[in-house]
Parts: structure tokens; C-alpha cells; sequence
């Protein structure tokens, strides 16, 4: 069967992501796909769809929807009101939706990134054996941009026969401010002193509006300047914290390049990155400095409780 | 925690970049970058298990697993294993003549006063450069060209520009490179090639490689005009 929804508001930046593209950083392109893989998880759940599925990404707005045919959908992620027709709906549900229907995501008012699986085999097209959108290069997803009003999506579903599934209380999220965030050392930790690593440890830092899908900068009454010394560009991986000239670090997500001239001072594990994809200007964010055995428990216990 | 790896006769520090990525150093601090794109082409050949990407730059190669790392020693062992059964690459790199339109430069005041040298002598010198891809990166398609004569060598600018045009050709600091797709930049741009070395439909998006070698020949701006229609 075919199904199709039009978009009758595209949100702020709405795209179509999915886990990500690998094999490619050697030619400049980046991994991109979505910034919450953990929300992004629970939303192709909530459908049944494969892992690697696309979904739509929506940041700080969430969008409308005028579905052309039934559809069994899962919404994630950030929290926004939800309405379907004049009634509300909840996220983290497997929802059941009829031609006719118009689906409105409201302005997020926690978190910042709410995703939209919807079952099937969508017609995007893959770019390097994937759906992610990626602006900057103008490809992926839907001619590479951002949806905008009238853009239509298909896909192909072979039955309609949902199981109406829920998430577990205990992996949806809580929505906290104030964030601790953990980390390992990156290559050039040590090119900080020992009075600047502690003042780095305790600060609780600002997310600067600059922020996007390449990189969350952070803000800091006191910046961390360190002693100028030769950086040759070197390679890095989302979830890179650099420190620029300006003392103001960055953490590098998931559009960022592959190869950056910035001290990598530090590294968030990999079992805590989703979590940056829900912050912005609201969040003061403070790091927590574990070892390389401990990160990897935690990406062990993290993949085992989804 | 790092050990070490042996790899086309360099001694290489290998440390973990991250629960899923090692990072290969060299001992020698000035280690050519042939030796890094020979270890890195090396290492593709082998299609070792579970790495995924391949990251090369000046002084590191890093790569990528769709994995949690295990034990180094044990990694060390698996990549040494595979590799040595790899001969190293013996044909000869790819060349590329790249046509650039000097007139299209935007920041010829600033590479002029840096230099103190005309700007037919800036081109003379650009042009007589044979250049290595030292890598690829930044945006995609962008190619990082070793060989730039230290004469007209030139600082980033201070403040970047959000747009540049696809195809401009930069300095930055003492390298030159190519911008295949219009983005924001930083570096001075002193021409414009009508040729694209990226195109995102195409899998790989590019036959270039880091490795392959790069010279620029003078076109005028008619030139440029046709050779844009041609392409599109």
C-alpha cells in the first residue's frame, strides 16, 4: 500500500535524519543523522520500523501534517503538545491515524528536538547509503533542505495491522535544566593546566543559541584561554569537546566535519551524546570526568536497556 | 593508555579517540604525509573488521568501528595481522589539472600587501606549485593541497565569510586549497575553478583521494564562462 502526508507547516527546521552515514568522513562528509538517537530509538519502536529507518527531526517547533491515508506513527524526544484533529495526544504511544487527519506538533517546550516515525518504507531517496539531511551540502533527505509547507512524503506499508506499543516509564527522559555530562580526556587534555581542568570541571556552562547540528558552543563568564601552542588539523568524532583560541569550548555533534585544527580537550561518551541533543539556550551544563572503562560500561548498559 | 603498532616501517602510538575509534600517531614528528596516506591506503586495502571510516590528517590516521573497542593490545594484533599481507600501493597517484580563473579572486589586496609581490607574481608562483591532496575535509569536498611556496603563504582572515562560491581556491596559511561546494570560509580567495570535485549523487562522491597530485593552469574569465556551461 501507498501512503502519503502533506506538510502543512514545516516547524522552524524540520529534516529528515536517520542513524547516521558512515564510510564517507575520508571524502569531508560528515556522519549527520539524528541528534537524540535515543528518542529516535523509542520513535521507530513505537512503529516497528527497522533500526537505520528515517524519521523527522523537528528543532524547537514542531510542525503540521495532513495525513492522505492511514498511518500507524510514534512520536519522541523533546516535549510538545501534541494534537490530532481537536484532540490531544501523547507521546511515547504507538498512534493510529486516518486519512483526513491533521497532526499539529506545538512548540517544544522541553528538550529541543521531538522525532516523528511514521511505519513503512519511506521514498527518499539515500544519498551514501542514507536518508540524513545535511544542510550545510544541501543533500540527503528531501532535496537536502529543510521541509517546508506543501512538501509531501510517501512510503510504501505492507499492512496496517498495529501493535499499540508503549514506552517504559523509565526510558522516557527527564527534561533537566541543569545537566552533568560525562566525559573522558581527549588527545590534548593535558595541554590544560591543572588549575584550568579543575575550573573546567566545575563550571557550569551556558548553551549559546549558535548552537546547531555541527556544534553546541557553550558560554562562559570566565573563558579558559589556553597557552598558544601549534595545532595541526586532526581528526574528530561527534561528541569532541574543542577549545578555540577564545576560551569558549564547543562540543562537536553529529554535522560536524571530520577533521578539526581546535584542541580536543575532552570527549562525551557516547552513552550520554543523545542527551545534547536536547539542549539549548535554557540548559546550564556542567561535565563529569569518568575513565575509557567506564564510558564503555555505560554504552554497554545503555544499548542492553533499549 | 596507548601502545604501539607497526605499520609500512613506521612505529605508530596508538591510543583510544573515544569508546569506538583509535587514533594512529607516528613517532617522528616530522613524518611525511606520504607516510601517512600510505599507512592510511594501507589499512583500506586490508577492509579490516568492523571499521567503517577512515580518517586521515597531518600527523594522524584514525579509525572508525561500528563497535565498542576491545582491548588494545588484542585491536593492535587484528590490524597488524590483516596488514601485513597488504602490498603497498605502487601506482602512481592521480593527477589533476585544475583550470583557475585568477580574476574571480576576492581577496587579492590582502594576499598582495601580505606577500609585498605583484599579483602576476603571486599567480606565476601559485601556478608553478605542484601540490599533494594532503586530505579532505571541512566541508565536503574540500581539498587541503600541500606545496605552497612559504613566499605567498597568507593568514586565514580575521573575520570569515558566510558564503563563498563552489569551485574558489584559497590560501590559508601555507597550504591552498579547493572549496568543491559554496560554504562559509575563512581562507583568502585568490581564484575560481569552473570544475567540481564533489558531487553528493555520485557513490563515492569523489575520485579523489588524499594522496593524489594537483597543479593549476591560468584560464581567462571567457574560458571560466564556457568550461561552467560545458560542466552544467
Amino acid at each position: 500500500m501507498n501512503g502519503s502526508l502533506k506538510v502543512s507547516d514545516g516547524g522552524m527546521l524540520t529534516t529528515v535524519q536517520d542513524a547516521g552515514r558512515v564510510g564517507y568522513r575520508k571524502y569531508g562528509v560528515p556522519v549527520s543523522g539524528v541528534m537524540d538517537d535515543h528518542a529516535y530509538s523509542l520513535a521507530n519502536w513505537l512503529v516497528g520500523n527497522e533500526a537505520g529507518a528515517p524519521v523527522l527531526e523537528m528543532t524547537l517547533q514542531g510542525g503540521g501534517y495532513h495525513f492522505n491515508s492511514d498511518a500507524i506513527i510514534g512520536i519522541s524526544g523533546g516535549e510538545a503538545e501534541i494534537m490530532l484533529n481537536s484532540e490531544q495526544e501523547k507521546a511515547n504511544e504507538t498512534l493510529v491515524v486516518y486519512a483526513g487527519d491533521v497532526l499539529k506538533i506545538g512548540s517544544i517546550k522541553r528538550g529541543c528536538r521531538v522525532y516523528l516515525a511514521i511505519r513503512g518504507a519511506w521514498d527518499v531517496e539515500k544519498i551514501m547509503d542514507s536518508y540524513s539531511t545535511y544542510l550545510p551540502a544541501g543533500f540527503g533527505g528531501i532535496q537536502g533542505r529543510k521541509l517546508t509547507k506543501d512538501d509531501s512524503l510517501n512510503w510504501q506499508i505492507e499492512n496496517l495491522d498495529a501493535e499499540i506499543r508503549e514506552v517504559p516509564k523509565k526510558l522516557i527522559p527527564h527534561f533537566s535544566s541543569k545537566q552533568r555530562i560525562r566525559i573522558i580526556e581527549g588527545p590534548e587534555w593535558d595541554w590544560l593546566s591543572e588549575d584550568q581542568k579543575a575550573q573546567f570541571l566545575k563550571t557550569e556552562f551556558g548553551v549559546s543559541s549558535n548552537s546547531n547540528r555541527m556544534g553546541i558552543r557553550l558560554s562562559v563568564k570566565k573563558p579558559i584561554i589556553l597557552e598558544n601552542r601549534e595545532m595541526k588539523s586532526a581528526p574528530v568524532v561527534p561528541g569532541m569537546i574543542q577549545l578555540p583560541k577564545g576560551g569558549k569550548p564547543i562540543i562537536l555533534m553529529k554535522d560536524a566535519q571530520s577533521v578539526g585544527g581546535y584542541p580536543r580537550i575532552a570527549k562525551v561518551v557516547d552513552a550520554d551524546l543523545w542527551r545534547l541533543g536536547q539542549v539549548w539556550t535554557s540548559n546550564r551544563l556542567g561535565f563529569k570526568i569518568i575513565s575509557m572503562k567506564e564510558a564503555k560500561e555505560l554504552s554497554v548498559f545503555q544499548k542492553d536497556k533499549l | 593508555m596507548s601502545k604501539s603498532l607497526h605499520l609500512n616501517g613506521e612505529i605508530w602510538t596508538v591510543s583510544e579517540l573515544g569508546e569506538q575509534a583509535l587514533a594512529l600517531k607516528s613517532d617522528r614528528s616530522d613524518v611525511p604525509i606520504g607516510s601517512i596516506h600510505q599507512a592510511a591506503n594501507i589499512l583500506e586495502k586490508a577492509s579490516i573488521d568492523d571499521i567503517v571510516d577512515i580518517i586521515q590528517s597531518y600527523e594522524s590516521i584514525v579509525l572508525v568501528y561500528d563497535r565498542l573497542l576491545g582491548a588494545l593490545n588484542e585491536e593492535i594484533q587484528a590490524i597488524e595481522k590483516v596488514c601485513a599481507d597488504i602490498l603497498i600501493n605502487q601506482s602512481s597517484p592521480q593527477r589533476y589539472e585544475v583550470p583557475v580563473c585568477y580574476e574571480l579572486g576576492l581577496d587579492w589586496d590582502e594576499v598582495e600587501g601580505h606577500a609585498g609581490l605583484s599579483r602576476e607574481k603571486i599567480i606565476g608562483l601559485h601556478i608553478s606549485g605542484s601540490y599533494t591532496v594532503a586530505m579532505q575535509g571541512f566541508i565536503p569536498g574540500f581539498l587541503y593541497l600541500s606545496g605552497l611556496s612559504e613566499k605567498i603563504a597568507c593568514p586565514r582572515r580575521e573575520e570569515p565569510r558566510t558564503k563563498i562560491p563552489a569551485g574558489s581556491i584559497g590560501i590559508g596559511g601555507n597550504q591552498t586549497g579547493i572549496y568543491s561546494l559554496e560554504s562559509p570560509g575563512g581562507w583568502q580567495i585568490i581564484g575560481q575553478t569552473p570544475i567540481s570535485f564533489f558531487d553528493a549523487s555520485k557513490t563515492p562522491p569523489s575520485q579523489v583521494e588524499a594522496g593524489d597530485k594537483v597543479v593549476f593552469k591560468k584560464i581567462s574569465e571567457e574560458e571560466f564562462q564556457n568550461l561552467k556551461r560545458d560542466s552544467a
